[in-house]
This record gives C-alpha cells, structure tokens and sequence, in this order.
C-alpha cells in the first residue's frame, strides 16, 4: 500500500466530485422537464384541447 | 427582472433558443456515452496496463487524472472566454439571440471549469507530497497562477449571482472572462518563464513525448475522456439554464409536450 493512497485519494476525490456533479445536473434537468410538462398540460386543459382526468 | 424585448426580435430569439435547446437534448447522450466508455477505459489502461514507474512506482498514475484535469481547466477557460466575447461581439452587431446563448453557454462551462481547477490542484498537490516533499509551495508560478484561475472561476460564477438583470449580469462577467483571459499563457508558460518546483512540458506539438508510448495513448485517452465529460455536462447545463431564463417565453411550450395523466 504505502504510497498508493495518494492514488487512491486523488481518484476518489476526482470521482466522486464528478459523479455528484452530473448528478445534480441531471436532477435538475429531470425537475425542470416535470415543471414544464405540468405548466404545458395545465395550458391544455385551460384552453380545453384535453379532457381533464379523474 | 429582464426588461421585455420587441414582439419581431422576441419571436427570433425564441427560434434560435429552441434550435439550440433541441441541439443539446439531442448531442448529450452521444457525449456520454463517449465519456463513459472512454473513460472505462481509459481508467483501466491507466490503473492495470501500463506499467507502473520505475522511480515513482504507482503513484506516477496521478498524471492520468492531474494531467487531463489541468488540460480542461485551461482549455474550458479559452471556451468560455470565446463564447463571452462572441457574446459581446453579437450583441454589438444587434444579434441579440446569439448575445444571449452564448452567454448563456460561457454560465454553463463555468462550473465544470471550477471543478477542473479544483481536481487539478488536488491531485496535484497529492502529486507533489511523494515526489516533491510538499503539499503546495507558494514561490511557485504554475501552481499559484492554477490557484489564480480557480478564483477566477469562483469570481465569474459570483459575478453572475450578485447581478440581477441577466443582460447587465451577461456583460459584467463577459469582461471579467476576457479580463482573466491574461492568466492562461502564464499558466502554460510559466514553467518556461520562471524556476518551479513543477515539471517542465512533458508532451509538446514540437517534440516526441517524454514518457512510453503507452502512458503517452492512455494519458490522450484519459483527457478525451474528460473532453467528452465536459461536452455532456455543459451541454447539460445549457439546457437547463435557457429553461430557466427563458421560462416565460414560448418555446418550451412547443418543445416539451404535457405529461399524460
């Protein structure tokens, strides 16, 4: 082992960071494409192009 | 709030944004995909094939994580001060959509290049404690001029926070970019220009490179990787940032259809 932890410890770090990255990127990508769908079906619904469900 | 723009240019502009928004949903699975298996193997190459060094033993392998973070962090700043000055240039013609999406993918590239910064300085200094002795030296250019960009990253992301109007905000931290833009040859030449602790160019365009030709292919595997990494995240970013400052305007409407149910 000895000096392989600074190997290990500059992978982890790099890995870590850039899989919370995408993560978060892709959390908020998801959330915005449900809040657009809403705001889109709500829009459909008021100008009564679709049936609202039960 | 942003001041509301003339019917005609809004309609332009929403044109372009959803071009540009369909680019990128369409570009980013291909970008994965070419980060994640790149990556794989790059990673194995870097970890299991080549050979470990006959001085340094396992511990070179941080090159193949130092050496493609530090290339992004300097390659991602040039991206970003292109589209910040492409951004101005537009806005000076009166094209005022191509002002305002390629200002908004400077934003995107911005933290992505943060966190470059960032990775490169830590595996650096991990880097640095076996072979040099130290964690960090202060008397040298190239590590403090790396530590300059990453303030320069955290400032031009702040910038952007701190201003209100989007437009105001778009150009403030476009000069700040091409202001910073002077740090990048100090970065690149400063093992030339000065004495560092930090090694001189081990690969340049004019000369063989200075390691076996298998670190050599691994090492471009692992900074195409990142490359690819990049592409995906930024991309990612873009997408998300037009929704949100452009929310209120037609064309996500139009490009994102209503959830059934």
């Amino acid at each position: 082992m000895g000096q392989d932890i600074y190997l290990l410890g500059a992978f982890f770090v790099m890995a870590v960071l850039m899989a919370l990255e995408s993560f978060l990127l892709i959390r908020k990508r998801r959330s915005l494409l449900v809040l657009f769908r809403k705001r889109a079906r709500g829009d459909a619904l008021s100008s009564g192009h679709e049936t609202p469900v039960e | 709030m942003e001041t509301p723009l003339p019917e005609k240019l809004s309609a332009s502009m929403d044109e372009k944004s959803l071009a540009a928004w369909r680019f990128a949903e369409k570009a980013v699975p291909r970008f994965w995909q070419a980060a994640a298996f790149s990556g794989v193997g790059g990673l194995y190459a870097a970890f299991f094939a080549v050979l470990p060094d006959a001085r340094h033993g396992n511990v070179f392998r941080i090159i193949f994580l130092h050496v493609p973070a530090s290339w992004m962090s300097l390659f991602i700043y040039l991206c970003m001060a292109f589209w910040a000055g492409w951004g101005l240039f537009s806005a000076k013609r009166e094209c005022f959509a191509d002002s305002r999406l390629s200002h908004v993918m400077s934003s995107a590239l911005a933290p992505t290049g943060a966190l470059f910064t960032f990775l490169s300085l830590w595996t650096g200094a991990l880097w640095g404690k076996p072979s040099w002795g130290t964690w960090w030296v202060w008397w040298d250019a190239r590590l403090v001029s790396e530590l300059i960009l990453l303030f320069m990253y955290a400032g031009i992301i702040s910038l952007r926070s701190a201003v209100d109007d989007p437009r105001r905000a778009d150009k403030a931290v476009a000069l700040l970019t091409l202001v910073g833009l002077v740090n990048i040859p100090v970065i690149y030449f400063s093992v030339r220009w000065w004495t560092t602790l930090h090694q001189g160019y081990s690969i340049t365009l004019t000369r063989p490179p200075a390691m076996a030709p298998a670190a050599f292919w691994t090492l471009l595997l692992c900074v195409f990787a990142c490359a690819m990494y990049t592409a995906a995240v930024s991309l990612t970013r873009f997408g998300n940032l037009l929704l949100e400052r452009e929310g209120m305007a037609g064309w996500p409407r139009g490009a994102i259809p209503a959830e059934n149910g």
